[in-house]
């Protein structure tokens, strides 16, 4: 057996390893200002753009306003009316199954995509302009043109069906209780796949292709590689994009407004659309401020436990120190 | 742990380039071979087919008895350190170090003693459970040396594993590999750029030059029996004097440059061979350290010189000469003769080195006669670059 090894570093060295751990409790406490400073301006957005507004529909969601006259004042009645609503109840379940359903098929796909583009060196600027497509098509328009494919009757999808022996093709797509949801939701990945799928191609393009050979010798499979290099390379990337698929499905409206506006029954109501129904049809604002509140505090709280979940909020590289 | 074997191996790569060339190697079970030439030879591309991360393009690699061609890496049972080390940023030196056997599916227990042994012998103890940006290269460059070695591969294979350490670090590491290979007995190829970390860490020595082989011997016979210009340049610090020359056509004469040398008997007794380079170009080689001040007879090898430039080491002092001859340069070696300093106030043109003793004391501008002995002079076929023996 070999002897304990002796040697010890050089003092520069040391020194330069030493962590924020090892410094006196005073230069910790002013790198603690210097990160408040630096947050300000992110702090001041989020306060604008986040904070603000639900805060203010939390205040309007107290008060029995039609849109036009002047507020009443009507303390939780409001809320007392959500909480026993059951077309709210409903809705409530729609969006997150949506949502849920929508992170389950998007990230697997926009991956599987993303990793396939960024292992092909020619035509990858062509690509991503191709992916980005649907991104700059408005989204009614797109609905519109579903709208047409779709027909049972006149559809692409039926002409297929009745002149290509597709026949499974043959459905009431938007029209059918059990069909309608999922066909929002492939219809909602088709939207949002493409952008995704650049993400976790930039993502997966930015990993050092000598892990993976480390890796390989090291004795991993394709499916050991991925879990134990692409995955934890690609945490940040994964948060991003989830919180983006997640707080993206639990507020999408307008496709769905245009494609079934809820129905058929209220098999695709959401909750976004039963608020704007609740605003603009019902003119019952401080309704709709409730189920304002209850979509931005899941908004906001899906986003913090994915961010505290991963350890984002960690703030350190995940690259530095492979050399 | 086993052998490595390779016959004949190519490497074209896809540009058309040809960065290895009929590449013939055996290193024995537990033998130290250092593979080494100039940056670009093809070094790494050798390492990289012997681990699988590079196709061969012709020929065959073996790894003990097997032939493991077309066998992915993960199966090729090899460790790797590689030049950026290429530790796993996410996991901690623990992490990294055990790696290989959590896939190995060893159990728990044994992983974690086989981690703190590893952790030990590499002085890593009190770093197991930070992560790779927190060290310093040293220490990075002793994670990536902990993961070959934890998991006892058939051979280890090291790409300029020293290279992105400080000198004093790159002397201390240098030991430290050697202890522990020798200690593992693991067959290990080993590639550098830094000839005398070939020189004093290998039990052979292959160097390489635009993917060919030049020679592959001890260090000992590379430096007294290099077979060509190229493994002379190569080999020593500094690097061998190499001097155009030729030879008068009775053979009785070396012209070098504004000297004539008179060629002994006993010259041609060494070099049968240089017979029959009468009235012909030659190559003269003599190493800076085989040069002495003086002893002006006819049984040394003379050249009438003048100092250009005194280097003083303490242990030796390096000085610099102009013989009034041309000195040949080769090409993908650094050259350590003063030649840019010719406008010196006495213009003298270095062109060569002698390694001195540091009690002699010389002027610039003195003139002076260096000698050596006749086994120490070397000569070359400036055409095909091959030694006249
Ligand atoms: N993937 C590649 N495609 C084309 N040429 C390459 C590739 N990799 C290396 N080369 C070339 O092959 C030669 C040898 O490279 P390498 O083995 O990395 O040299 P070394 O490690 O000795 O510095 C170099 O000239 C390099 O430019
Ligand atoms: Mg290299």
């Amino acid at each position: 057996m070999l002897g304990k090894s002796e040697y010890s570093l050089p003092p520069s060295i040391k020194k330069r390893n030493s962590r924020r751990g090892d410094l006196p409790k005073k230069v910790v406490g002013s790198y603690w200002k210097a990160d408040l400073v630096g947050l300000m301006p992110t702090m001041a957005l989020y306060v604008f753009l986040v904070l603000l507004p639900i805060v203010i529909a939390g205040l309007l969601s107290l008060y029995s306003w039609n849109g036009v006259g002047s507020l009443r004042f009507s303390g939780f009645a409001n809320w007392d009316a959500f909480f026993h609503d059951p077309i709210a109840a409903h809705s409530l379940e729609v969006t997150i199954v949506l949502a849920l359903v929508s992170w389950a098929i998007q990230t697997p796909i926009s991956m599987a995509l993303g990793f396939f583009i960024a292992g092909k060196q020619r035509y990858r600027t062509v690509y991503a302009a191709l992916y980005l497509l649907p991104l700059l098509l408005s989204t009614v328009g797109i609905g519109l043109v579903w709208q047409a494919l779709l027909d049972p009757n006149f559809g692409g999808l039926a002409w297929l069906a009745q002149n290509a022996g597709l026949s499974f093709l043959q459905q009431n797509w938007l029209g059918s209780n059990s069909l309608a949801l999922w066909t929002i939701i492939v219809l909602i990945a088709w939207q949002f796949i493409p952008f995704h799928t650049l993400l976790y191609q930039m993502g997966r393009r930015q990993v050092p292709n000598v892990l993976y050979e480390a890796a390989s010798i090291d004795g991993a499979t394709k499916w050991k590689q991925f879990v134990h290099i692409t995955l934890p390379q690609l945490r940040y990337t994964i948060v991003v994009s989830s919180t983006l698929m997640l707080v993206g499905s639990l507020t999408y409206f307008d496709m769905i407004y245009v494609l079934t506006d809820g129905g058929p029954g209220d098999t695709t109501r959401v909750l976004s659309l039963d608020m704007y129904q609740a605003a603009f049809v019902a003119n019952t604002f401080g309704y709709a401020s409730v189920l304002a509140v209850v979509l931005g505090v899941i908004g906001v709280v899906v986003a913090l436990l994915l961010v505290r979940f991963t350890g984002f909020s960690s703030l350190s590289s995940q690259r530095e120190g492979i050399a | 742990m086993a052998s490595i074997t390779l016959e004949k191996v190519n490497k074209i790569y896809a540009s058309g380039f040809e960065a290895v060339h009929e590449f013939d190697l055996h290193v024995a079970d537990g033998e130290f071979v250092v593979l080494v030439g100039p940056s670009g030879c093809g070094k790494t591309t050798i390492l990289r087919m012997i681990a699988g991360l590079e196709e061969v393009s012709g020929g065959s690699i073996y790894i003990g008895d097997r032939i493991v061609n077309g066998i992915a890496p993960k199966d090729r049972d090899v460790a790797m350190v590689f030049q950026n080390y290429a530790l796993y940023p996410h996991m901690t030196v623990a992490g990294n170090i055990a790696f290989a056997l959590k896939l190995r599916k060893v159990s728990k227990s044994e992983i974690s003693e086989k981690v703190r042994k590893v952790g030990e012998i590499l002085g890593l103890s009190q770093y197991l459970n930070q992560r790779p940006r927190q060290l310093s290269g040293g220490q990075r460059q002793r994670v990536a040396m902990g993961r070959a070695i934890v998991r006892e591969p058939a051979v280890f294979l090291m790409d300029e594993p020293l290279s992105n350490l400080d000198a004093s670090l790159r002397a201390q590491m240098r030991v430290e590999v050697l202890r522990i290979q020798r200690h593992l007995q693991v067959g290990t190829l080993y590639v550098t750029h830094d000839q005398v970390e070939a020189m004093t860490m290998g039990d052979r020595v292959v160097v390489l030059k635009d993917g060919h082989v030049q020679q592959c011997d001890t260090p000992k016979n590379l430096y007294s029996h290099p077979t060509n210009l190229f493994v002379a340049a190569f080999v020593g610090s500094p690097a061998m004097n190499l001097f155009k020359a030729g030879i008068s056509s009775n053979g009785d004469v070396l012209d070098m440059g504004s000297q004539s040398i008179r060629l002994t008997e006993e010259l041609y007794i060494m070099h049968p061979t240089l017979r029959q380079y009468a009235s012909k170009s030659v190559v003269v080689g003599v190493r800076p350290e085989h040069l002495l001040i003086g002893e002006d007879r006819a049984d040394r090898f003379t050249i009438s010189s003048v100092i250009g430039l005194v280097e003083v080491l303490g242990s030796d002092t390096l000085v610099h000469f102009s013989a009034g001859a041309e000195r040949m340069y080769i090409e993908g070696v650094a050259n350590e003769a003063a030649t840019d300093l010719a406008d010196n106030e006495f213009n003298v043109k270095n062109e060569g080195i002698a390694r001195l003793d540091p009690k002699v004391s010389v002027r610039i501008g003195e003139k002076v006669t260096l000698s050596a002995e006749l086994d120490s002079i070397y000569f070359f076929d400036p055409i095909t670059g091959n030694v006249i023996n």
